[in-house]
Order: structure tokens, then C-alpha cells, then sequence
């Protein structure tokens, strides 16, 4: 029964997760926050990690009841990510690697996530939707492989909406797309965005420029809230994620779609992902702040996977990489 | 541990052609160089473990046989900025193991501005060089470079004793 510990930091969340057997031990995390209309830089997110990764560590332990002993395995993200915060994780799973004598594995943060929502909901083989800050991917397995079969092809989604809130100085806590989420509920008006899907892409740079040009000169002249404006984009920016999603369920065949990524906690994705899926007689499947949210624990169990296949990750080769695709990986722990 | 014919040295910044401070004076301290090479004939350095700093990797500008900079014949070369930190610690198993951890991130993607990290040990002492093309890209790899040092050593202090602890009575798997 082996148990991993995981280490995650690639973006402003960090945490630490133990995993032993399909079951979460532990899962704290904290939070880097900016103020209203600022986002976070890499030095700085880096410095956060630093202060608390210690402290996480012993709570991770703590919570688990396991001590070094018990650990069997050390995961990290290896990437994609911001490159700082990716190092100062990346060093401290180095250095408890070699203090404990365990192997070390390095995780695809995409494939973390796939592998934690599979986990907890029990999906067999889903089409997909991975939506958070920095990544917006539709990707189905197939052969050994999570392929992408669509994506951004400019910035992810949740990097329009974050944008979105500093424009109109939306609080970034706990997170600026659960403030958006929130205001987005008393939007009365749907304000004409433009909608960008390419075949089986999508592209949300031009949806952001148009937003962030118009939303001052509209809202000072009353033409709109800024709740409409949140509803407007929100609608705008899921109804395309939906028909990407759609599209690729239906090259697939598939009848399981699953969202994963720190987007993926918002109540009205979930709806509308579930009113297309039950349009195509498919099954949706979410997980919950918990573990769509970076974290830990989906480090922890996608490193549980690889290291119950076979993966090691010799510390010559546990480098970070900011820019790591998800279908860079060779799974060999599933048929 | 200082070089043959080294003043006092130790300060750190950088240094602008020959007779900059040059390497390190000793454990614990951190010294500066500019240019990539040799400072001067008063600045010889001794290379490999347990002789100080690492030698310098030479620039082509600055690679004379005297330790002379070349600066006519420098033209369009990249002047390039050094820090050298020597830092030592209770035995040659943590200045390794520090090594081993640091060195992965070490080797930059090629790109303009990246910075060069160079570790190496010499019995408890580990040995950090770090290269830029400018003094603003040091500088803030100096202070990341500190800063995980200074985290490093923090896990060290709280995991070592369990180790070391494990590491006598033979129950290291």
C-alpha cells in the first residue's frame, strides 16, 4: 500500500497532498492573493511558496498521521508553470527525497488533475475539459496518451477572466474568478461579446481586448453593470468551452465528459456542460473546490500512478519545465 | 581558503575590466567578478576543488596568457558579470547533497538573459558561481539563489537529525 507525497506550486496555489491507495491522507494549501487589479508576478509567488511550504509539509504529515517512514514515494510538479514557484517546490521535493531515501517522480500538472478527477469521480474514460489560469485543453485518452484535441490558442480562460477582474478591480480573494462567479448571479443584461471558436480551438485574447476596451466607457455611461458585464463574459466564454467540448465528444463517441481545473469549480460551467451533455444522453462528471483547485493531493495520486508503473525521475533529470504538454507523457499505467 | 596572491577580496557586486576584487577571500563570503576572465595578475585562481573559487570560465576578449584584458580587441563581445559565493557547512555529506538539489535548475534554456549557475563542492564547502550578461539579471539571482539557499537550510535543520539518525542504526531503505 504504497503512500505519496506530492508537491504542487507551478501558479499561486501551493500545496502539499499525501495519497495512499486511492484515498486523499491530507490536502492543505494556501494561497497567494494580490490586491484588487494587480496579478501575481513570479518572484514574488515564489517567495509566498517559500514561507509556507515548510509549515504545509508538517501539516501534510500531521494530518496523514504518517511520518517520513511511511512515505514511500516523493512527487512534484515538474511542470507547466511559472519557472520561479516551479523551482522553489521542485528544490524543497529534492532536498526530502534525498533526506528520506525515497524515489522522486515528476508530475505533468495537467495530468494531475485528469488523474485526480478520475479519482474522485469514478469516470471511466471522459472527454476532458481542463479550463484554470493557465491552461484550457479538451483532451481525451487514447493509446497510451491524453491527447489534447483542442485548446486555446492564445491565453486560457481563466487568464481572460482574471484580467477581466483587475480591469474592473474585482478582489482577488479568494480567487477573482469566484468573484466574477458571484457577480455574474445578479447580471440581468447579456452584453454581445465577440465569440471566437476555430474548429476545435478556442481564442479568448480578442473576447479580453474588446472587454477591456469597452467596460469603462460602458459602465460610466449606464449602459450595463458591472454584473452584466461578469454575466456577458461568463456566458460569452463557456459557450464556447461547451462547443469545443461537444465537438470533440462527438469524434470521440464519448459519453463522459469531465471538467477538471480551477475554472472548472463554477456552478454555471457545471450547468451548462450538463444541459449539452444531457442534449447528447452523456453523463457529466465535476469535482469540487477541493480538488479542482491546485492542489497536492493530485500531484500526490498522479505520482502514485506513475510510481506504481514503474517512473523515476533521477534527480539529474528533475529539472522544471515551463512549457510541458500534457500529451508530452507516455501513460503506461492505464491500457 | 583564499587564492595565491589574493588581497583582501569579498566584496560583492561586479567589477568592470582588470583589478576588480576578484574571487572570494574566504568560507562564507562572496566575491564579484566582470568580464568572464581572469582579473589580473594578482588575482591568479587556483581551479578544481580545494583550491577556492572554480576557475573562470575565459571569455575570448579576455583570455591572455598575462591575465591582461584585451580591450581593444573586445569590440562587440559580451562583457559578462560574476558572483562567486562560498558557503560552508557542518560536513561534506550536506554541502554535496545541497549540490545535488541546486543542480538540476543549474543549466538554463538558451535564451538572451538567462543566467548561468554553476555549483561545485570542495569537502564541506559548496561553491556557487553565477553568470549574467547584466548586472540587473544578477542581481535578482542573487537574491533568488539566497533565498533558496536559506530555505534549503531550514528543511536540512528540521529532517537532518531523523536522518543522520536512521543513517547509524542501519534503518535507511
Amino acid at each position: 500500500m504504497p503512500a505519496v507525497l506530492g508537491f504542487e506550486g507551478s501558479a499561486n496555489k501551493i500545496g502539499v497532498g499525501v495519497v495512499r491507495d486511492g484515498k486523499v491522507l491530507a490536502n492543505p494549501r494556501r494561497t497567494y492573493v494580490t490586491p484588487p487589479g494587480t496579478g501575481f508576478l513570479p518572484g514574488d509567488t515564489a517567495r509566498h511558496h517559500r514561507a509556507v511550504i515548510l509549515d504545509l509539509l508538517q501539516e501534510a504529515l500531521t494530518e496523514s498521521g504518517l511520518t517520513s517512514q511511511d512515505i514511500d514515494c516523493i512527487a512534484y510538479t515538474k511542470g507547466p508553470g511559472m519557472g520561479a514557484p516551479l523551482v522553489s517546490v521542485a528544490v524543497v521535493a529534492r532536498t526530502v527525497a534525498q533526506l528520506w531515501n525515497k524515489p522522486l517522480v515528476g508530475v505533468n500538472h495537467c495530468i494531475g488533475h485528469i488523474e485526480m478527477g478520475r479519482l474522485i469521480t469514478g469516470a471511466t474514460s471522459p472527454t476532458v475539459l481542463y479550463v484554470s489560469g493557465g491552461n484550457t485543453q479538451v483532451i481525451a485518452y487514447s493509446e497510451h496518451r491524453y491527447r489534447i484535441f483542442g485548446e486555446t490558442i492564445d491565453i486560457a480562460v481563466g487568464n481572460c477572466l482574471d484580467r477581466f477582474a483587475r480591469v474592473l478591480k474585482i478582489s482577488n480573494d479568494p480567487s477573482p474568478g469566484y468573484n466574477i462567479e458571484q457577480m455574474a448571479k445578479r447580471g440581468k443584461k447579456l452584453v454581445e461579446l465577440p465569440y471566437t471558436v476555430k474548429g476545435m480551438d478556442v481564442s479568448f485574447s480578442g473576447i479580453l481586448s474588446f472587454i477591456e476596451d469597452v467596460a469603462h466607457r460602458m459602465l460610466a455611461t449606464g449602459e450595463c453593470t458591472p454584473e452584466d458585464l461578469c454575466f456577458s463574459l461568463q456566458e460569452t466564454v463557456f459557450a464556447m468551452l461547451v462547443e469545443i467540448t461537444e465537438r470533440a465528444m462527438a469524434h470521440c463517441g464519448s459519453q463522459e465528459a469531465l471538467i477538471v481545473g480551477g475554472v472548472g469549480c463554477n456552478v454555471r460551467l457545471q450547468e451548462m456542460m450538463a444541459t449539452m451533455c444531457q442534449e447528447r444522453g452523456a453523463r457529466l462528471f465535476a469535482t469540487d473546490e477541493r480538488f479542482c483547485i491546485d492542489n497536492g493531493a493530485m500531484i500526490a495520486q498522479a505520482g502514485w500512478e506513475m510510481f506504481q508503473a514503474g517512473h523515476r525521475t533521477p534527480l539529474s533529470d528533475s529539472g522544471v519545465t515551463q512549457r510541458y504538454r500534457t500529451d508530452e507523457v507516455e501513460v503506461t499505467w492505464r491500457d | 581558503m583564499r587564492a595565491a596572491g589574493q588581497g583582501t577580496g569579498g566584496a560583492a557586486g561586479d567589477a568592470d575590466g582588470p583589478g576588480g576584487p576578484g574571487v572570494p577571500g574566504g568560507p562564507g563570503e562572496a566575491g564579484a567578478a566582470g568580464d568572464g576572465g581572469p582579473q589580473g595578475a594578482g588575482a591568479a585562481r587556483a581551479s578544481g576543488p580545494g583550491g577556492g573559487a572554480p576557475r573562470v570560465p575565459r571569455g575570448s576578449a579576455a583570455s591572455a596568457q598575462n591575465g591582461s584584458c584585451q580591450c581593444g580587441a573586445r569590440g562587440a563581445e559580451r562583457r559578462l558579470v560574476q558572483l562567486y559565493i562560498t558557503m560552508p557547512f557542518s560536513s561534506p555529506m550536506e554541502a554535496e547533497l545541497v549540490r545535488r538539489v541546486l543542480s538540476p535548475d543549474a543549466t538554463p534554456l538558451p535564451r538572451p538573459g538567462a543566467v548561468l549557475k554553476d555549483f561545485t563542492v570542495s569537502g564541506n564547502l559548496l561553491f556557487i558561481r553565477l553568470t549574467a550578461a547584466d548586472h540587473r539579471q544578477l542581481q535578482l539571482s542573487i537574491s533568488s539563489c539566497l533565498q533558496q539557499l536559506s530555505l534549503l537550510m531550514w528543511i536540512v535543520q528540521c529532517f537532518l537529525p531523523v536522518f543522520l539518525a536512521l543513517l547509524h542504526s542501519g534503518q535507511r531503505r
